[in-house]
């Protein structure tokens, strides 16, 4: 206890020193934890949009559609699938159905290639933000068959507006050149120059009127209250579905680019801060080493009444972890009070952009919202007692090496 | 690592044979001790004197281990230092010599009290028991009112009080001071030399002195005179 205490009133010594080399750490960490936790927020707002949109957490589709996603790979009987599903995961928020197929969509001004994504209005809704995103017109109708939601710059592109109509054409299953008439019922603006350029949503009936069979959907896609059910909710669709031609596919393995994105994303916000975290422990370095070498004299006497070494390098590492620990506690409380400060309102990054932007085809929103990453919030502390301590270990060997009669002979 | 049990004090607590100490200054040598034989019985009060350069603290630091001679053999309380490693030399120190340096040299974070319960923590000793010997310790040496105090807080004096609390509170065999009086005033250091005696006379403590100071010379039942690195006489009282 005593040695303990001793290594506090050391660092008591010179309170300057040691409080500004605390500020930097407790800055520092407090800065690496709202980057953290902006890019985790940031992360998650992607996520949720994109396991909305493109696929939901889990996602039932025809074998082989993974990996070559034609529009003639879909599932017939999706009723009767989604029904097994949603026996299968009671808890789940929504099951959806949704069918994918491409084409050209023509006005009497223009044509533009088209990704046609039809829904099941009602339920899609529920799932998907795009309704908040109409800038003219409403929501498609459930049966309505003739509706169409248009992306802001296609419309643009064919002249069109809502209550115009628009033709498609193309050939999904059979190889035959097949065409429908819509009817513009809203324009949507997401922000993400690929949805709204490209895609345009229409009830699902419409584009199963494309095929012989009546009842095909591309995807089935599962969505949850919380991404952590995921895996469970995965196991439980595959236990219910266990039949050829069908893949059931998480998230993860249906939207990859999306989680990699994330990964890559994370893995270079670690690396910035791994560089911020070596230039603080330098800071550390420097008082432990600072407050050794003016001592030095001290220490000598210390081993010249019979203070080992080993406990000497001890005492010079409990200075470095008490240092290190208090900042941890310290950066901490800062970096919970700037995270929840943000999160109220958000950050707002959007200006001439507008609100929001793309990042691996997901349009992200521009006003961020920091949100608390609980699990490396426990990292921290390790982080920052673990720099204190690797950065102490310098000035403790140097003590090892000393001599007591060079010491109590220094100057 | 700990220090093996000290033979019973039938001989010299002291033994130094041939003891050479040289050292480089910028490309001379210096010839600290030339070769000193040298035995302190138990219960000596013994003052090294000499000039300047004369080798006191040399020999006074080649018999604490904390100088390692470069040649000739130096036993304290039955321990040949060159056989002993750097773990057992710290533990002799610990538990059979204490220390009393020319500037005190105490832990100025400390207290006189928890300066002086320094050693009987590295020695091991409870909480509790060692608080009272400090505070016995600290009363022997006549600072009693004076525990809760740091170093700057007090007297030159004072301060060299707690360092000799702090030397002979492990109960050592032998106490090695260096020019314990040199800091102090006239008043002070007789003060200081009357303590020691007392300790010498009633407790027993071996007490080795390298110093100038005529008093301490007037005070020492031995006085051995040193220069050039060589014994040059050996006076008994």
């Amino acid at each position: 206890m005593l040695l303990l205490s001793l290594a506090a009133r050391n660092l008591l010594r010179n309170r300057r020193r040691t409080l500004i080399t605390m500020a930097g750490i407790s800055l520092g960490l407090a800065l690496m934890m709202v980057s953290n936790n902006i890019a985790f927020g940031s992360h998650n707002q992607m996520l949720r949009t994109a396991i909305s949109m493109m696929a939901g957490h889990v996602v039932v589709q025809a074998e082989g559609y993974q990996a070559d996603p034609s529009p003639k790979r879909v599932m017939a009987d999706s009723t009767a699938i989604t029904d097994q599903v949603r026996a299968a995961v009671p808890e789940a928020k929504m099951v959806t159905r949704r069918i994918y197929v491409d084409g050209l969509l023509s006005s009497p001004a223009n044509s533009v290639a088209v990704a046609v994504k039809g829904v099941e209005p009602d339920k899609e809704k529920e799932v998907v933000d795009i309704d908040d995103k109409l800038t003219d017109g409403a929501w498609l109708q459930d049966g309505d068959k003739q509706d169409i939601l248009l992306g802001a710059s296609m419309a643009e592109s064919l002249g069109v507006g809502v209550g115009d109509k628009v033709v498609y054409m193309g050939q999904p299953a059979s190889g035959e050149v097949q065409s429908l008439v819509f009817r513009v019922r809203g324009i949507f603006k997401t922000g993400a120059p690929e949805i709204d350029g490209f895609t345009v949503l229409v009830p699902i009936q419409a584009v199963q009127g494309l095929y012989e069979r009546p009842d095909v959907a591309t995807q089935i896609s599962v969505h949850l209250d919380s991404d952590h059910d995921t895996a469970k909710a995965t196991k439980a669709v595959r236990a219910a579905l266990s039949r050829p031609g069908l893949e059931i596919l998480p998230w993860e393995d249906a939207i990859p680019d999306i989680r990699d994105f994330v990964k890559l994303d994370s893995a270079y916000g670690d690396g910035i801060w791994l560089v911020l975290g070596i230039i603080v422990a330098m800071g550390v370095v420097n008082t432990v080493l600072m407050s050794v070498l003016e001592r030095v004299r001290e220490l000598g006497v210390m081993m010249a009444v019979g203070m080992k070494p080993g406990q000497l390098a001890r005492m010079v590492l409990t200075e470095g972890l008490i240092l290190g620990a208090v900042s941890a506690v310290i950066g901490i409380i800062i970096g919970l009070l700037l995270t929840w400060a943000l999160a109220i309102h958000g950050i707002d990054l959007s200006g001439e952009m507008g609100r929001s932007m793309e990042a691996a085809g997901v349009p992200i929103s521009l006003v961020l919202y920091p949100e608390v990453d609980w699990f490396r919030l426990g990292i921290y502390p390790l982080v920052g007692v673990g720099f204190a301590f690797l950065a102490s270990l310098y000035p403790a060997y140097k003590v090892t090496r000393l001599t007591p009669v060079e010491a109590i002979h220094h100057q | 690592m700990s220090l093996a049990p000290s033979p019973a004090p039938v001989g010299p607590i002291v033994q130094v044979r041939q003891l050479i100490r040289d050292y480089q200054q910028g490309t001379i040598t210096v010839h600290a001790l030339r070769g000193v034989d040298l035995d302190i019985a138990p219960g000596e009060f013994t003052a090294l004197m000499g000039p300047s350069g004369s080798g006191k603290t040399t020999l006074l630091n080649s018999i604490g281990g904390l100088d390692e001679p470069s040649g000739g053999s130096v036993v304290v309380d039955g321990h040949e230092l060159a056989k002993t490693n750097r773990g057992e030399l710290s533990d002799l120190r610990l538990r059979r010599l204490g220390f009393v340096f020319q500037s005190y040299n105490l832990i100025p974070v400390l207290t006189a009290l928890e300066n002086t319960e320094f050693v009987l923590m590295l020695q091991g000793v409870g909480k509790e028991q060692r608080r009272a010997r400090a505070m016995e310790t600290l009363a022997q040496v006549g600072l009693t009112g004076m525990e809760g105090r740091r170093p700057g807080e007090l007297s030159g004096g004072q301060q060299q009080r707690v360092a000799v609390a702090r030397a002979i509170t492990g109960q050592p065999a032998l106490v090695l001071a260096d020019e314990p009086t040199a800091n102090l005033d006239s008043k002070m250091g007789h003060e200081l030399i009357e303590l020691m005696q007392h300790l010498n006379r009633e407790h027993g403590i071996t007490f080795l002195f390298a110093t100038h100071d005529p008093k301490v010379m007037d005070a020492a039942t031995r006085v051995v005179w040193l220069e050039d690195g060589k014994i040059l006489r050996d006076e008994r009282k």
